[in-house]
């Protein structure tokens, strides 16, 4: 019985799934981009490999019209309040890639002036292996992104509640 | 000011020159008069206007609908599998399911990141050495191949995955249960490793073919044209 | 080494009359000028560059005199460096790269600077240049300058409370974590989502046992993984 059973042509569906559906299909990136992974980044927007077939390819340059924060590069501590302080400008739901292994870990970076991963200071969703990561990862990473928001409620934080069935 | 008024660059033997001169010995502005002028050309009316240039990039634009297309679908359509591809290093498992790796921690010494961790152990094995474990944080490995060049047994290559991607650090950590893989998929980087590296090598015999024989590149496949930049 | 007469203009005297420096093979007049205001004639390194030394309470006047002097007139700043020589009293050097377009000579002057009391006077008003030098000096070796108008840090952030480029630094960081930067109040303006408890900031590949280059690893935070 329903709605679908009356009318065939319709699908009726969760408030949830649609606003999930609509935000993992139009992220809009916050580049980051502190160093050579930059220049990949800026690849994958490319007509290469096109970062526009996933709905993500509107790098806004400000914090306050995007939602997912691509942080490319080597971090350190004099630019980690400058990096807090553009994730708390963006508006919630919010996520954080961290591309690299410079990002994720601080990679080959073990000294006194690199953040250690950028998890120090920022929620990251997905992390990337690569120095510098491929076009293609960073993709791969936008993908994994995508099945998370799917996984996620309507604020963008719990986990999504399983659709009950009898 | 007027350029005559001002000279930027006096020549180098003008008067003043000489007092200078006879004080230290040394011309004036040596290395500056040597610099030449930047010629620039008068632009053009077409130029001036904009419209034509500012017209002929739209038509590039435009064109570039009517041409083949240049993306890579990336999901369905993965990159070229070549052997010189810097992925993510791996462990070459023998055919007995043993790892080639005797722990010997070179890699672990060469590390940039220092990312490897080897804790050594023995087997009853004729080659009695082994990693008790070996483990590679991938998500400080930076894919610099040293690992691969230094390791005397061939044991540890770089394979063509290049897509690791994760939401826990703790995913990254790759224990040799995940490193180990078939010395079968391997062929064609130990063969890429063996000529390559030998080319270093003072000691290798340039003129004999590596062992395993000469590597081809398969894209020359049936054009009995092998690659050997010996 | 550090064995700079007392009185240089009597000293110096005799080497400006006779112009046959013991350090550079053609009489050089520079030396000679600079040996009168005060300077010590530093022996030559590979690069063939002059090399003085000067004290450091002297250093203003012989700085006023390299720039405004006709006969010197080094223009330009190429390079202010802090440098750390544990061992050596004074322990650190302010190291000036000079270069005179007028007569294209470069030289470079060595100021000592003692460890209890590092200060240095800034020769910002003669080359405006030097801001961002002595910046960057103060920043990594501790020197101050004296007369610098704005002398913050520039490559560490503001609330950094440690001089890294001393030699007595680990290069991994004292405490390469957070908490510094919480204590400035600069960073947290809202509680982190994701608080990793100690140690699993780190994976467990992180070895305290041999160290091949000879420097441990240095972070105090992380505890030692179980090594069996």
């Amino acid at each position: 019985m329903g709605v679908e059973d009356k009318f065939p042509e319709v699908v009726t569906s969760r408030l949830t799934d649609l606003v999930g559906w609509a935000r993992k299909n139009s992220l809009w990136p916050m580049p980051l981009g502190l160093s050579c992974c930059a220049i990949e980044m800026m690849a994958t927007v490319g007509p290469r490999f096109d970062l526009s077939r996933f709905g993500a390819e509107v790098f806004r340059f400000s914090p306050r019209q995007s939602d997912v924060m691509i942080v490319a590069g080597t971090l350190t501590w004099k630019m980690a309040s400058v990096a807090r302080r553009i994730y708390d400008q963006m508006p919630d739901p919010k996520w954080v890639i961290a591309m690299g292994v410079c990002a994720s870990s601080g990679g080959l970076y073990r000294n006194y002036a690199v953040v250690p991963g950028v998890d120090r200071i920022l929620p990251v969703d997905v992390y990337t292996m690569g120095c510098p990561p491929r076009p293609d990862t960073l993709i791969r990473a936008v993908m994994e992104l995508q099945k998370k928001i799917d996984e996620l409620a309507i604020d963008g934080r719990r986990p999504r509640e399983p659709v009950f069935v009898q | 000011m007027s350029p005559e008024s001002a000279p930027v660059l006096p020549p180098p033997a003008a008067g003043a020159a000489s007092a200078a001169s006879a004080a230290s010995g040394a011309p004036r502005f040596a290395a500056a008069v040597a610099n030449p002028k930047v010629m620039r050309h008068a632009l053009t009316t077409n130029e001036k206007l904009f419209v034509g240039p500012f017209l002929k990039s739209l038509l590039y634009t435009f064109s570039r609908m009517f041409k083949k297309d240049i993306t890579r679908r990336y999901p369905e359509q993965k990159m070229e599998n070549k052997p010189s591809l810097h992925g993510v290093p791996v462990l070459v498992m023998k055919e007995d399911g043993a790892p080639r790796c005797v722990a010997c921690g070179l890699c672990e010494f060469v590390c940039p990141p220092r990312a490897i961790d080897i804790q050594p152990g023995e087997t009853d094995r004729p080659i009695e050495r082994e990693p008790k474990s070996f483990v590679i944080d991938m998500l400080r490995c930076i894919e610099c191949s040293y690992c691969e060049e230094v390791c005397p047994e061939e044991a540890i290559v770089m394979s063509t995955d290049y897509e690791v991607v994760g939401r826990r650090r703790e995913d990254f950590v790759w224990d040799l249960k995940k490193l180990l893989k078939p010395i079968a998929q391997l062929k064609d980087r130990i063969a890429w490793v063996r000529r390559t590296y030998r080319r270093w090598d003072s000691n290798a015999d340039a003129s004999a073919p590596p062992e395993g024989g000469v590597y081809r590149d398969p894209r020359w496949a049936g054009k009995s044209k092998p690659v050997d930049h010996h | 080494m550090a064995d700079v007469p007392a009185n240089p203009s009597s000293s110096s005297n005799p080497a400006a009359a006779a112009p046959a420096a013991p350090v550079a093979p053609p009489p050089d007049p520079l030396i000679a000028a600079l040996t009168a205001l005060g300077a010590e004639a530093l022996p030559l390194t590979q690069d063939l560059l002059p090399v003085f030394r000067v004290e450091r309470d002297a250093w203003p006047s012989v700085a006023r005199a390299l720039r405004r002097d006709p006969q010197l007139s080094f223009e330009m700043l190429i390079d202010v460096a802090g440098v750390d020589f544990p061992k050596r009293r004074p322990r650190f050097e302010v190291v000036y790269h000079l270069w005179s377009l007028t007569w294209n000579k470069v030289i470079r002057v060595k100021v000592g600077v003692p460890e209890e009391d590092p200060q240095v006077a800034s020769v910002i008003d003669l080359w405006p240049t030097a801001d961002w030098h002595e910046r960057e000096a103060f920043d990594m070796v501790g020197v101050k300058f004296a007369g610098h108008p704005d002398l913050r840090r520039i490559l560490m952030p503001d609330d950094y409370p440690w001089h890294p480029l001393r030699k007595d630094f680990p290069v991994e960081g004292i405490d390469n974590s957070i908490s510094y930067v919480k204590a400035g109040g600069v960073l947290m303006t809202r509680e982190l989502d994701v608080d990793r408890p100690a140690g699993q900031d780190r994976t467990p590949v992180d070895r305290s046992h041999g160290d091949p280059a000879g420097y441990s690893d240095g972070t105090p935070t992380l505890p030692e993984e179980g090594r069996s």
